[in-house]
């Protein structure tokens, strides 16, 4: 069986369902301890962090991107006008 | 996905940034390095989203949905000349993603006192104080560039006082809270100490100097996102915040320098409002010497060698292109063409360059100050267009003046000096430019665009 023990399960459960061959995830191992679900509130903060964040990334690629482009082309148009 | 494989990816992804700054140093590879650095992140960000344990996959698609569409129509649309604004407000978010992630951290970790340990809160403190600070002080700095706001210094008596004291209740907070009183209210009320600081500490800082202030800040976002990242105990956002804190910091420093200025003056130095006292010892009744295009025209067309050095002025005048077209009439008739760009020229280092590369003026024709000034005592003519504070001679000569000992180009070592400007009206800085009334300056009175029309076509008929 897959089980999933959370984070305040005493090790020795995991330890002694896995020694009668169950496959076992705990929360601790997977790094999400002292990590409740998320509630509303989480969410909609998140939700905004998501949304700032992104436009930070791809803001900032895109316009980068947007200026070397037309530094790019100058020199080589200019070789070919040579 | 393993644990070593997700590891072994964020690596990928964080010598993809290193590279991408390495490329972006070349103008060859540069754009591949901002492609390498996109890379990366998407890198990063699929890793991220196929871990474990996550949930909330709609929510989190219709919110990056949302800043893509944001992030590049702004990218696409914005003008160029208004590409500091645009750079203060993508860092500006950047830092605001940063405090509302620690935010919601601190929301979910702690609902009972107790259960963070120092590190987390002191983690998840400094991601809120910096972030917000950044976001706030972002905003402001776009504002005064979008001219929303006076990019004159807002200065007030106390003020110094008044920052540092919300500065202090800031970190007060922030000890409280590190202290054990895990209280929400404690952070929010933090966030918001944070938002007016950054407000109040840019607005006494004048326009000419935000590009510097955005450095700042961004190097500020750069160490929120950091915090962050030891919140949310991810390698890879800690080490590409410091990436951006530390170019951040390194820009910063490169812009003090190039005004020979130390951030202390810039932060705190009002810079702007000494005029009254600085540049007076220039006499009363100085006379300056008006020409016209058809004069100007007879110049440069008999000029051996000219040096544009065009400033933020032109690009406002949207006279890029007329620029170039001016340049390109005078070399069919021999006459050797180059630009003069100082560091600071436009808003942000490399933004006349971009200006200029966008009105198709060819990459080897611009030359950095320093080479420029070696060039200059052998040039005909200057022509000035639309710069102001970067060729102002007080800058080597007089003591009080507010930018003395800020480099300059040198265009009063030339033969003749043209000023192309639309009034007498000091510059962005607010300052006095003694090289309007030099003895080999002419000025034409005139809007950059119609004044390079009008040689253009007064070249033509010659």
């Amino acid at each position: 069986m897959n089980i999933k023990l959370d984070e305040n399960v005493h090790g020795d459960v995991a330890a002694a369902l896995t020694a009668q061959g169950h496959d076992v995830a705990t929360v601790r191992d997977q790094g999400l301890a002292g990590r409740p679900d998320a509630d509303t509130a989480t969410r909609i903060i998140g939700f905004f962090a998501v949304v700032l964040g992104t436009a930070n990334v791809v803001g900032g690629f895109v316009v980068t991107d947007r200026m070397l482009e037309m530094f790019k082309r100058k020199p080589s148009e200019k070789q070919e006008a040579e | 996905m393993s644990d070593n494989l997700t590891e072994l990816l964020f690596l990928a992804t964080i010598i993809s940034f290193i590279l991408a700054l390495r490329f972006l140093s070349s103008p060859k590879r540069a754009r591949l390095g901002n492609q390498l650095g996109a890379l990366g992140m998407l890198l990063a960000i699929v890793v991220v989203l196929s871990q474990e344990g996550l949930e909330g996959y709609g929510l989190m698609a219709i919110a990056m949905a949302i800043g893509t569409v944001v992030g590049a129509v702004g990218a696409r649309k914005v003008k160029m000349t208004a590409m500091p604004q645009m750079v203060a407000l993508f860092n500006g978010v950047g830092g605001g993603a940063a405090a509302l992630v620690s935010l919601a951290e601190f929301h979910n970790l702690a609902p009972a006192a107790g259960r963070l340990d120092a590190n987390e809160s002191v983690s998840i403190l400094l991601s809120a104080l910096i972030g917000s600070v950044s976001f706030a002080g972002s905003m402001i700095a776009f504002a005064k560039l979008q001219e929303l706001l006076s990019g004159r210094p807002i200065v007030y008596p106390g003020q110094k006082f008044v920052n540092a004291a919300i500065m202090g209740a800031a970190v007060t907070l922030a000890v409280v809270v590190v202290a054990g009183q895990e209280e929400q209210w404690l952070v929010v009320a933090l966030i918001a100490a944070a938002l007016v600081f950054g407000v109040l500490f840019v607005l006494p800082i004048g326009g000419a100097d935000m590009p510097v202030v955005i450095s700042l800040l961004n190097a500020f976002t750069g160490i929120a996102a950091s915090a962050t990242g030891f919140v949310l105990h991810e390698n890879v956002l800690i080490v590409s915040g410091m990436l951006v804190g530390a170019s951040g910091t390194l820009l910063t420093l490169k812009m003090g320098k190039a005004m020979n200025r130390s951030i202390a003056n810039v932060l705190f130095g009002a810079f702007g409002q000494v005029q009254a006292g600085g540049g007076a010892a220039i006499e009363e009744g100085r006379t300056v010497r008006a020409t016209t295009a058809e004069d100007v025209a007879i110049m440069l067309s008999y000029a051996r060698k000219v040096v544009f050095v065009p400033g933020y002025g032109l690009a406002v005048a949207q006279a890029q292109h007329d620029c170039r077209a001016l340049g390109e009439l005078l070399e069919e008739r021999g006459v050797d063409i180059k630009y003069g760009i100082h560091p600071v020229a436009g808003r942000m280092p490399g933004h006349m360059n971009v200006l200029l590369a966008e009105a198709n003026v060819p990459y080897d024709q611009l030359y950095e100050m320093d080479e420029i000034n070696a060039d200059l005592p052998q040039t005909d003519v200057v022509l000035v267009l639309g710069a102001n504070d970067v060729v102002n001679p007080a800058a080597k000569t007089d003591p009080s003046s507010p930018i003395y000992g800020m480099p300059i180009i040198e265009v009063d070592r030339a033969a003749a000096v043209v000023v192309v400007k639309r009034s007498m009206s000091p510059g962005f800085a607010g300052i006095d430019n003694p090289l309007f009334y030099g003895e080999k300056t002419s000025m034409l009175f005139a809007d950059a665009k119609a004044a390079l029309e009008q040689i253009a076509a007064a070249v033509k008929a010659l």
